[in-house]
């Protein structure tokens, strides 16, 4: 796995996008859906791909997951939730604006992980792409 | 003179099968699929998961590990209760599984990991009262957490 390093350009209150690929993945909490606990957790690499929202970034996930919806978030709720936010550019499959995020102040696998985990998933919105 | 073989006290002290206290052998976890339709329901969501997973480039690998998978049967078969509320299942990025138990406003959820890390949240009302990392083998704790959503404990 590549070391990582935050994009200290990224302004705190840059939205990042993430396509919701299944129904559960989102939840409704008092009326209000979001994304589910889990949607900002790997089981495996622990890095969790987002994309930086632009026109161009959902223009062509729209036509790789045509009708799915996007939980959104910002870089500072991620930088508060433990996770550094880094560009990787080469892991997007050809859309622009790939990010992934990466937690770095807890271990991973623990109960503060999946804590920080769902901190993040709480500030999140649910979009149409 | 030949004594005659006792069929006394040695006998009267073995334990009739329906006595013996909840196992974790094969038997065990057989005699309970039997009894307890949830179950069914549960090892057939796992087998949906495991068959529909799905590699998203750009997103992440939905498709489930033999690992992650043989972890929540064992979870499972730690779960001594015939009447249970139907468990959810959901797939997460990189192979791990969230097992999810739902009684009014009480939650058991149960993250499992490809590595075998199970990890338990009980929340009420979307809010965390508890959390904790366990063994899948640990009967006790497992179906301690069950039994707190469905405000048995």
């Amino acid at each position: 796995m590549p070391k990582r390093e935050h994009d200290e350009t990224l302004p705190d209150d840059a939205r990042l996008i993430r396509i919701l690929v299944r129904d559960d993945w989102i939840t409704n909490k008092g009326g209000r859906e979001r994304a589910a606990s889990f949607v900002f957790l790997d089981g495996r690499t622990h890095e969790v791909s987002c994309y930086l929202d632009s026109q161009e970034a959902r223009a062509s996930l729209r036509t790789k997951f045509p009708g799915m919806r996007v939980g959104v978030i910002t870089v500072r709720a991620a930088k508060e939730s433990g996770h550094i936010v880094a560009r990787d550019e080469e892991g997007g499959d050809g859309i622009p604006g790939h990010v992934v995020l990466v937690q770095v102040q807890v271990k991973e696998e623990s109960k503060d992980h999946i804590k920080r985990t769902r901190q993040l998933a709480s500030t999140s919105s649910v979009e149409p792409l | 003179m030949i004594a005659a073989v006792s069929t006394g006290p040695m006998l009267e002290r073995v334990q009739p099968s329906y006595a013996r206290s909840p196992s974790t052998s094969l038997f065990a976890s057989a005699s309970l699929f039997e009894s307890a339709p949830w179950l069914n329901d549960a090892l057939s969501q796992i087998h949906d998961l495991e068959k529909g997973g799905k590699n998203y480039p750009g997103i992440g690998d939905l498709t489930i590990p033999p690992e992650t998978s043989a972890t929540v049967r064992i979870l499972l078969s730690q779960i001594n209760l015939p009447l249970l509320p139907r468990p959810s299942f959901s797939s997460v990025s990189g192979g791990a599984i969230v097992m999810k138990f739902t009684a009014g406003e009480r939650d058991a959820e149960f993250t499992v990991f490809p590595s075998g890390t199970v990890i338990v949240n009980l929340l009420e009302g979307g809010n965390l009262a508890s959390d904790d990392e366990l063994s899948p083998q640990d009967q006790g704790r497992v179906q301690n957490a069950v039994l707190w959503a469905l405000g048995r404990l």
